[in-house]
């Protein structure tokens, strides 16, 4: 601890720094403040000073590291309403106290054993307890040294005020709004780079700079707004494929050249997918839908027909930002979720002993609304006396919910004379009641809810969908899914449960408002906030948003053809997930680490080295236009916003750092990839950004999107 | 596999060679000494939930009319009476049939190198239903998918596990292993609870056909070079980052057995590929993949391997006559390659390959010719180590609501656990008595900790 005082003061003896002679009309906050931690000594400490900073991370031995936190300051004459910051030092405890307030200020030179170490930076002084519009403010909290967890009198300071706040658990006396900053364009470029790995298929270099310029809730807005990209609807093709579909590869090919392929498999459902989500405007109605489509899952493997699961598809994000329990409803009624989960042409008891189908009773209660232990609002497991998790429900009751799901029938087909009759498979549209099949006795269903008898197979479905949307488990069990999709595996209670009120409530007394459950989840404080410093936050890249990340970091032109099967290798097929259970478990923990990180369920060593292949084949092979496609376009990448600045690497690796990594490029990985950046000559900036790209998607550090 | 645990085995194992120590071995746990013989399981994971109740039929009069009494001709499930595979257990008086979809395997039943696991399933104890109707022992979340593949993975019932037994018995069993740092465990099957240890983490390969290499890296010129080791350097960095640094550690651990491994998966001379059918069978084309491995056995070098496969589609609730016709084709025929495959590799007797499953379905057939979620199920153990011929546990008697059934609808409680079950292999792959709890950890509620079937 001796030595850790000592080096500070060392420091503070050389280096006190006053800024001066920035323009008064500069754009841009002209001090950087970066906050340092020594975990040894237990101990923070920010400085605004390059040649501290130096100095630290030089001592990376005795414990010193950067926190990843860093603020702005404003220099000298750089706003005409910012004062000085006074920097003092207590060599008792080795710590220092940062002030605007030239009261504090004349207070403490009074006091033995502060020692005056002058102006480190400049900043605005709250007004009435708030910070002036363009500044955000600084909250301050001490740790007064009587808890030995805290080490020594020490403070420590906030621009996240929901991590502030949490310090006060920690034994930390929270001191309030001490001062208030400016925002540097790069903090906030790097935020947008953020939200965009978050609420979209992956920032464009491009969507970078406009976001920045119109700002998080403007995009926001934009987006719910965006029209939504359309899958082109496909004809009705029956179960079994005739003999007359087949695929033509005779040139020139035709639309109907590869019949089997564009109406048997899921190529066309997927190469839309891909080329829309590369390419298309309503980025975050897509994502969301493809997280969707991610919790209320059709699986290829009993739906092959691309007709019925563009259709599904077109649904989810036709609804993705409508009401959920709308959503429950379109999803429990799609043809193909009929066909998925065995509900069409579901059946009351018959007398030859067959009982009604429990496929989707079972798995909407599980699945698709409350999952299989009774939960708090915060998504945390209630317990019961004996310290047991409460199953949410029985056998019995999904019996029930089975006789509910009984009686609906695939759509009637256009130019087909409807009957009263079970309807053979259609996976287009929404399913039809036919009564004479429905189970019309009591249904005890969840809690003290009873379907009465004689209800019609609608009547029914209304009351057990209601019943399941309102069950306490429905807010935290979906909010904490599309929280670990969007933002973080592994959520903090507290995130869960702001999320979930808003489930409950969007304010207007709305329960299931996708929109605002979507807006709260990307921007609550722990989306936004310093929780991304946190050593388990975040979540994988996974397969799709490794191959789209990559595209749209390269701006891609692409007709789909490239990237519909992408995914194959990685473990993640569009559209194609093993079961209803997805390609991965919300509960998945990673076991080497102990981490709650879904993604990593896929994430083996075959899929570490095919992940990477995928980097190799995209970069540096050779990507023809497809003569296997009607209308194809091929793909194009746009390497300009990166080869236009590769001549000099370091230019390349900060816009790599921006696009692929959001700034989480550390010093130690920038140097080997500058290495091999280096190697390439300049005079082939192209080659410069390959190998820039390829190690970036390489690189665990921006596998991890935080 | 940690790899802080794999430099020192390296250093250790480079540091015996040096100083001309043959057969250096660390020192086992359990006292167990450095086998010379060879063993490996291969554990088949039927996902979904095969209907056990038509893999495995009553033949005999009676027992063939309580079958058809629920599952008659009009319930769609119906498999008649004449196309059973039959087949009568050495230790039963009764006969009973494969279904037709399985003629591959039926001769192995009566070669005594296949043995069927009658009604086995996750328990917390001994159960009578009478006791699972008043709340005693009952394993949580029966009939849930997810909660019933951790048990049958796992072998722990009563709370969510965070390791596998397939990954338990690879931490008993590394240290037969010596020195050797290559994984216990080989999933062909991508990650799963089972193959997860506390210490050993599984290889994850692809079915054959795959490669396992980063590509576009092999060029000698300068750039390439440089690449490909900045590539590795990135991979020690930002490990503060506990996600950062799982992504790193398993992407190191499948560079560092590329080298190995992938020669092996693709060479093209492999004198067992010629006796699978992989086409459209991609059990098959797994299980040659573990084939090719155990070929390869001296150069990898282990005594002991845990191998995971797996098929998935077999939750029938829908056109289930057809579904598990073509289903347990493919399991059929993959299997009898791969025995086919250890008789020619001369192993027969050292490979032991077994069957998992969700769970059993219902007797009671459920509307669109399937079948629903249930408990107790059969499986197959398959091997020239196998005491085959024979039926171990108790077949249920199939009768709705009856003294077997704890519901209505044919869900039977089962008479032999998943503990006994990964027990009895355990204690044929090398482990001792003293270490089936850590294997099995509730195996201490049996008193019958061996069921006899290798």
């Amino acid at each position: 601890m001796r030595i850790n005082a000592a080096l500070v003061a060392s420091i503070v003896a050389t280096t006190v720094t006053i800024f001066g002679g920035a323009s008064a009309h500069a754009a841009e906050p002209g001090a950087s403040i970066v906050e340092f931690f020594n975990a040894p000594a237990n101990k923070y400490f920010i400085s605004s000073n390059p040649a501290d900073w130096a100095l630290l991370d030089q001592y990376a031995s005795i414990g010193w590291k950067r926190t990843g936190v860093t603020f702005s300051g404003y220099t000298q004459g750089q706003d005409a309403s910012a004062l000085p910051v006074y920097r003092f030092y207590a060599p008792s405890v080795g710590s220092h106290f940062f002030t605007v307030s030239a009261t504090e200020r004349d207070q403490l030179a009074l006091i033995p054993g502060f020692v005056a170490e002058g102006v480190a930076w400049y900043a605005v002084p709250p007004s009435a307890g708030s910070c002036k519009s363009g500044t955000v403010g600084l909250y301050r909290t001490f740790n007064n040294g009587a808890a030995s967890s805290n080490g020594p009198a020490n403070h420590r300071y906030f621009e996240d005020y929901s991590f502030y706040q949490s310090y006060a658990a920690k034994g930390y006396a929270l001191e309030g709004l001490s001062m208030c900053l400016p925002q540097s364009t790069a903090e906030k470029r790097l935020d947008v780079t953020r939200l965009l790995k978050q609420a979209s298929f992956g920032p464009t270099p491009a969507e970078i700079d406009r976001v920045t310029t119109l700002g998080a809730n403007a995009w926001l807005a934009e987006q719910f707004a965006a029209t939504v990209s359309q899958y082109t609807p496909r004809d009705y093709w029956p179960n079994t494929r005739p003999d007359t579909c087949i695929n033509n590869t005779a040139l020139p090919i035709t639309p109907t050249s590869y019949c089997a392929r564009d109406n048997y498999s899921m190529f066309p459902t997927q190469l839309e997918f891909y080329k829309q989500a590369i390419t298309g405007s309503d980025q975050l109605r897509q994502r969301v839908a493809w997280a969707l489509s991610q919790f209320f899952v059709v699986s290829s493997t009993d739906v092959p027909l691309s007709y019925g699961m563009g259709d599904y598809q077109q649904m989810l994000r036709d609804n993705a930002f409508g009401n959920f329990r709308t959503l429950l409803e379109k999803v429990t009624l799609h043809p193909a979720m009929g066909r998925f989960l065995d509900m069409a042409n579901n059946r009351k008891a018959t007398a030859s002993g067959i009982s009604p189908n429990e496929n989707y009773a079972r798995e909407v209660l599980q699945l698709f609304t409350n999952g299989v232990n009774l939960l708090n609002d915060d998504g945390s497991e209630k317990k019961g006396p004996d310290g047991k998790p409460i199953e949410a429900y029985t056998q019995d009751e999904i019996e029930a919910f089975a006789k509910v799901f009984t009686g609906w029938t695939y759509p009637t087909r256009a130019g087909v004379a409807p009957t009263a009759g079970l309807n053979g498979q259609n996976l287009a549209g929404t399913m039809e009641p036919r009564e004479a099949f429905h189970d019309t006795t009591v249904k005890d269903l969840l809690g003290n809810t009873v379907g009465p008898a004689n209800g019609t197979a609608y009547a029914d479905l209304t009351i057990a969908l209601d019943n399941a949307f309102s069950y306490g488990n429905v807010p935290p069990f979906f909010s904490r899914f599309m929280i670990q999709k969007l933002v973080t595996g592994n959520p903090s209670p507290s995130y869960v449960l702001r999320v979930a009120n808003v489930f409950k409530n969007n304010g207007s007394g709305i329960r299931g408002d996708l929109k605002a459950v979507i807006t709260s989840i990307l921007t609550d404080i722990e989306a936004r906030g310093a929780a991304k410093f946190e050593p388990t936050y975040g979540h994988m890249n996974e397969p799709v948003l490794l191959v789209t990340g990559l595209a749209r970091a390269l701006s891609t032109k692409t007709d789909g053809y490239y990237f519909y099967n992408s995914g194959n290798g990685l473990g993640q097929t569009a559209f194609s997930a093993p079961t209803v259970f997805n390609y991965y478990s919300p509960d998945y923990v990673v076991p080497s680490v102990n981490v709650n990180s879904p993604e990593f369920g896929i994430f083996n060593s075959t899929t570490a080295l095919s992940r990477i292949n995928f980097a190799n084949s995209a970069l540096y092979g050779t990507i023809n236009i497809s003569s296997a496609l009607y209308g194809a376009t091929g793909t194009q990448f746009d390497w300009t916003p990166f080869s236009s600045v590769a001549t000099d690497s370091n230019a390349l690796l900060d816009r790599v750092n921006e696009v692929m990594f959001a700034g989480k490029l550390s010093a130690a990985t920038r140097i080997a990839m500058k290495t091999a950046i280096d190697v390439v000559p300049a005079s082939d900036p192209t080659g410069r950004a390959r190998a820039a790209l390829y190690l970036a998607v390489a690189a665990p550090e921006a596998q991890i999107l935080r | 596999m940690n790899l802080s645990r794999r430099n020192t085995l390296k250093a250790l194992s480079a540091g015996a060679l040096a100083s001309g120590l043959n057969g250096f071995t660390l020192p086992f746990a359990n006292a167990q000494s450095a086998p010379s013989d060879y063993k490996a399981l291969v554990c088949i994971f039927l996902f979904g939930g095969n209907d056990g109740n038509n893999m495995i039929i009553p033949a005999d009069a009676a027992g063939y009319a309580a079958y058809n009494a629920v599952r008659g001709p009009d319930t769609n499930i119906n498999i008649p009476q004449a196309e059973l595979l039959t087949f009568k257990p050495s230790n039963s008086s009764s006969t009973y049939g494969f279904h037709p979809a399985m003629s591959a395997v039926h001769p192995l039943f009566d070669q005594g190198k296949l043995a069927v696991i009658a009604n086995a399933g996750p328990l917390l104890a001994p159960t009578t239903k009478a006791q699972y109707l008043s709340g005693l022992n009952v394993p949580y979340q029966l009939f849930s998918h997810s909660d019933q593949q951790a048990q049958w993975q796992s072998t722990i019932s009563n709370q969510p596990a965070r390791s596998g037994w397939g990954g338990r018995l690879a931490d008993s069993v590394a240290s037969m292993n010596g020195s050797n740092t290559f994984p216990v465990l080989t999933s062909i099957a991508g990650s799963t609870l089972y193959t997860t240890g506390n210490t050993q983490s599984p290889l994850s390969l692809p079915a054959s056909g795959g490669s396992f290499t980063l590509s576009g890296l092999t060029g000698t010129d300068a750039v390439t070079k440089a690449r490909a080791a900045a590539l590795n350097a990135t991979l020690l960095q930002g490990k503060d980052h506990m996600l950062v640094k799982a992504a790193a550690e398993q992407t190191e651990q499948a560079i560092a057995l590329s080298a190995k491994v992938n020669p092996i998966i693709t060479a093209t001379n492999s004198s067992v590929t010629n006796l699978f059918s992989t086409t459209g069978n991609s059990l098959a084309a797994q299980l040659l993949q573990v084939a090719k491995l155990i070929e390869a056995r001296a150069t990898i070098g282990l005594s002991r391997q845990i191998f995971f496969v797996s098929l998935g589609g077999f939750d029938t609730h829908n056109n289930q006559i057809n579904t598990q016709q073509t289903l347990l084709g493919y399991v059929s025929a993959a299997m009898k390659s791969f025995y086919d495959a250890t008789a020619a590799l001369g192993v027969a007797n050292n490979v032991t390959t077994f069957t998992l499953s969700d769970f059993g379905r219902t007797f009671k057939p459920s509307a669109g010719g399937g079948s629903d979620h249930a408990w107790g199920n059969h499986h197959m153990v398959m091997g020239g180590a196998v005491k085959g011929g024979a039926m171990y546990g108790t077949f249920p008697v199939q009768q709705l609501g009856g003294v077997d059934d704890v519901t209505t609808e044919g869900r039977w409680v089962p008479s032999v656990s998943v503990d006994q079950y990964a027990a009895t292999l355990a204690t044929w792959f090398g482990v001792p008595a003293s270490g089936l709890a850590t294997v099995a950890p509730n195996i201490g509620a049996f008193a019958n900790k061996n069921l006899g079937f290798v």
